[in-house]
């Protein structure tokens, strides 16, 4: 996936644009975007609006203002410091958000940090690492959230995360969580102000293990 | 097709891999998304997976992983073809294919030097079939010709092959995987193949 070969064309967007898609090395949005099909491109830049209808590809992605893809968002890395909004799946190595994000379906990523500048909902999280930093409190409007129905992972920490099952090896579930199940192999810490309704630990003895199905 | 299901948990449990590991391999497309199924459970939504499929494919990844990146393997679980072209002889040396199966083959191209891959597969496939001994040398010709000449029209679509027989009269036909089949009650269905698996397997012979 990381080639060097040019993909093809720059796009860069001032004022308003609209495209069918296709396949560009570089795309910067300063203005307003839309594109009506899937699109390809090895560095992807959004100052401003950029709307995608179909699917997107994009090997690194930077995000400041705010981004819609109608379907699913594949590539490498993702720098959120905007709004990002996914209907379908979000599928890269590295995600890291500093802003919002929405995402419908699963973010499946390597490496993933959340910083939570404004409340943000996926529908479930999977990958090795998982952080989710606490939320920043100075705003009157209280804590930021960020509202899941799964997360599962090799490492997870999570601060001010409402989530129905959280699963994995190492877990760490902080201040303003509110989760409903933990299911842990090796370590779990639970904070003072968290509430957790169920936890179990796996793997270790079958008859420890409730059989559900 | 009835399937036997496992949930995400026994699978974890049963072959000792992490989420973390099980979710890089769904992202590098090492498992299919169609293996993933949702189901509703008393808990809520949990992953289902195909079990005899999955169990299999996770044996092969965790032995060949350390020989083969994940984007190699990749590319070997895909359903699209190969670049791979053989001749007929080395074939029979490398004991991919039995005698009986060339002779299906060179019946129709005497004197056949190189192999395409879809003619391979379709070889591969009759070979196959005729290990099982259910069918004929005649249904091995006719089942040859069917999948060489529409095998490509499945590309990256995963298909099926069945030979059916009724009365004696024996008829094969590819059709997709998704999609219920019912016949009438004296058409037996002698033979199913699931053409992805076949693809599977043809390529780990080269590997």
């Amino acid at each position: 996936m990381k080639t060097k070969r040019s993909l093809g064309n720059h796009w860069t967007i001032h004022g308003t644009a609209q495209s069918a898609g296709g396949t560009f090395e570089k795309v910067t949005v300063h203005g307003e975007g839309k594109v009506t099909g899937d699109i390809q491109c090895a560095h992807l830049k959004v100052m401003g609006t950029f709307q995608v209808d179909g699917a997107l590809f994009a090997n690194s992605a930077k995000v400041m203002g705010t981004v819609e893809v109608a379907k699913d968002w594949r590539g490498d890395h993702v720098h959120v410091l905007g709004e990002m909004k996914v209907r379908g799946d979000c599928n890269v190595e590295k995600f890291k958000c500093q802003g919002s994000f929405n995402i419908g379906g699963l973010l499946n990523a390597g490496a993933i940090e959340l910083s939570l500048y404004g409340d943000s909902s996926v529908l479930e999280i999977g990958g090795e690492t998982i952080r989710v930093k606490p939320s920043h409190r100075w705003r009157a409007k209280g804590a930021r959230q960020l509202t899941v129905d799964t997360v599962e992972g090799d490492h997870i920490v999570l601060y001010d995360t409402v989530a129905r099952v959280v699963r994995g090896n190492d877990v760490e579930i902080g201040s303003g969580c509110d989760v409903k199940v933990v299911e842990y192999r090796d370590n779990l810490r639970i904070s003072n102000s968290a509430s957790v309704g169920v936890q179990t630990q796996t793997g270790l003895m079958q008859k420890d293990v409730d059989v559900r199905d | 097709m009835e399937q036997d299901l496992m949930s995400k948990k026994e699978l974890l449990e049963l072959t000792g891999i992490s989420y973390g590991q099980l979710y890089r391999w769904k992202r590098k497309k090492l498992i299919p998304e169609e293996w993933f199924i949702r189901k509703s459970t008393f808990t809520g939504q949990e992953t289902f997976f195909p079990r005899e499929r999955m169990l299999q494919r996770i044996a092969q990844i965790q032995s060949m992983k350390d020989d083969l990146s994940l984007d190699e393997m990749a590319r070997m679980f895909s359903p699209g073809p190969s670049d791979i072209s053989l001749s007929p002889e080395q074939l029979l040396a490398q004991n991919i294919v039995t005698k009986s199966a060339l002779d299906v083959l060179f019946e129709q191209h005497p004197g056949v030097e190189i192999l395409k891959f879809e003619q391979l597969l379709s070889l591969y496939v009759v070979d196959v079939a005729l290990r099982t001994g259910d069918i004929h040398l005649d249904d091995a010709a006719m089942m040859f010709k069917t999948m060489e000449q529409n095998v490509e029209r499945f590309e990256n679509v995963s298909c099926r092959l069945l030979v059916i027989r009724k009365l004696g009269v024996s008829s094969c036909f590819l059709c997709s995987t998704a999609g219920d089949l019912y016949f009438d009650a004296d058409t037996k269905i002698v033979m199913e193949l699931d053409l992805a698996k076949c693809i599977e397997e043809l390529k780990l012979r080269f590997m």
